[in-house]
């Protein structure tokens, strides 16, 4: 191949990895003899809120944990942004602008909400030793410290969590930890993020505003993975709609595809109502 | 008549106080649902009559006295039975294991009741021997569910059974919670899917910021503009 063309496979395979910043391929994992995910591929489009459904026990949650790096798969790739990050650690991962939440909220309990929110943001001045060493640097870290302060509280506002700023994590209600596990992912600012049932447990109403933060942002370029049982947000507001049963995929359509297709309303949606 | 009776009820964990002054009433044989934002108090009201808060004023009235104060094991053999949001089952028992544990304090006729429930419930009876932690989500909760029926409880409390569960199966599930409560168990239930518990519910309590704000009927409260704009998403 000559050079030339082999630029300008690689700019299209690029241009490809802007349009799609993550692409899974063809993993797979096994526990014990059972497949909890098997050959699954797919695509996500930047800017896009893409849903995840399926029955219990689909495989949509190990999925989330291989595309992470919270579990290693057994076969297939993942690449975010171009950038194969198969076997790269959760830490690594997160980094460069790939997280997620869990169904099983993982606060610190025994740190306050705001101690919480104002841990998430990476790349902080004062990990440094020689900032923390230096009268300089120490200005800095005061200096970012006080933009993070107003980002957190912005965030904490957001999931109506301001008023416990100062409550250890561990008194909130389940469904509090559930907002503050999202409000910790948006202080990290990632570019996409893996949402495992965010709206679980959320009251209606703060569930409508969420939802609008989530558009508001996917408007702006950032992109949503979600993994949703609430029929109502998935229909309305996640497009394409990627439907899971038994550890594979069985389809990737739109909401009117989704809900019309007999399989999906056998394995998924249940009667018509 | 009146089977449930809180009053006034302030109650809270360590020197957090949750609940100023929260008023419920459940009837015998009534299904009554408790909607509201997070953390306005909803599974600490459960949590409170079940003996597992600080109580710190009001009363609870339950079949005629007053049971606050009274450690959850003596309040379970009164007849209330409490099915929390999460770590409801021992995932690594069997489901029948974790049906007869419902039953510890059973003198006799344990056997028996375990055989009334996975009548009722027969994809309980299929997986008898298998591991908890290896049924599905909605299997899950049906096993809780279960457990918590193993006493034959007068009082049900449910938090969120709905919660996680696919579309197919959270219908199921409000359907099992009806089946129970034609058999004459009076339900209290906390639900996010506020719109699905209001409508099958009896009456149902808004509550905010630890006090009962509206009660009326499900239907009542589905058509009430206020309700609806504040707490139900419109």
């Amino acid at each position: 191949m000559s050079s030339s063309k082999t630029k300008k496979k690689q700019s299209r395979k690029k241009k490809s990895a802007k349009k799609y910043p993550l692409k899974v391929e063809k993993i797979g994992k096994k526990f014990g003899g059972l497949s909890a995910v098997d050959n699954v591929s797919f695509s996500i489009e930047k800017g896009s809120i893409t849903g995840l459904i399926g029955p219990n026990g689909a495989g949509k949650s190990t999925t989330f944990d291989l595309i992470t790096g919270i579990t290693s798969s057994d076969t297939g790739s993942v690449k975010f942004n171009g950038e194969d990050i198969t076997g790269k650690r959760p830490y690594q991962i997160a980094n460069i602008g790939l997280v997620r939440t869990f169904q099983i909220t993982r606060e610190l309990k025994e740190m306050t909400v705001m101690e919480n929110v104002m841990l998430a943001p990476k790349n902080q001045i004062g990990q440094q030793l020689s900032s923390v060493l230096l009268s300089r640097g120490r200005r800095k870290i005061e200096n970012q410290e006080a933009e993070l302060l107003e980002k957190a509280w912005e965030t904490l506002d957001t999931f109506h969590l301001d008023k416990l700023a100062n409550e250890y994590a561990g008194n909130l209600s389940g469904g509090q930890r559930k907002l503050l596990e999202m409000a910790r992912v948006m202080m990290m600012d990632p570019s996409m993020m893996l949402l495992d049932e965010p709206m679980a447990g959320v009251n209606p109403t703060l569930k409508k505003q969420i939802i609008t933060l989530i558009k508001k942002l996917s408007k702006d370029g950032y992109t949503f993975l979600l993994v949703e049982h609430d029929m109502d947000v998935v229909m309305n507001h996640c497009n394409p709609i990627i439907v899971m049963h038994n550890g594979g995929v069985i389809l990737e359509g739109t909401a009117s595809e989704i809900s019309t297709n007999e399989r999906v309303i056998d394995a998924y949606l249940g009667g018509s109502e | 008549m009146t089977l449930l009776n809180v009053k006034n009820l302030v109650a809270g964990y360590g020197d957090l106080q949750i609940l100023e002054k929260v008023n419920i009433v459940v009837e015998e044989g009534e299904y009554v649902a408790i909607v509201g934002p997070n953390g306005a108090g909803k599974s600490t009201v459960m949590k409170s009559i079940f003996g597992l808060t600080k109580h710190i004023d009001g009363k609870i009235i339950y079949e005629g006295s007053d049971i606050s104060g009274l450690p959850t094991e003596e309040i379970i053999k009164l007849g209330i039975s409490y099915v929390p949001q999460n770590e409801n089952v021992f995932p690594n028992l069997t489901v029948r294991e974790n049906l007869e544990l419902g039953g510890y304090i059973m003198k006799e006729g344990k056997e028996k009741r375990i055989q009334e429930l996975f009548d009722q419930f027969p994809i309980l009876q299929l997986k008898e021997n298998n591991k908890t932690s290896t049924l599905s989500g909605g299997q899950q909760q049906m096993v809780a569910m279960a457990r918590a029926l193993v006493l034959n409880p007068k009082l049900l409390m449910l938090d969120e059974p709905s919660a996680g569960l696919a579309p197919d199966l959270v219908k199921e599930n409000f359907e099992y919670v009806d089946q129970i409560r034609e058999g004459g168990t009076a339900i209290l239930m906390v639900e996010q899917n506020a719109k699905e518990a209001l409508s099958r519910c009896d009456r149902g309590y808004v509550l905010v910021q630890g006090k009962d704000r509206f009660v009326d009927t499900g239907e009542a409260l589905l058509n009430d503009e206020h309700v609806k704009k504040e707490f139900l998403g419109g």
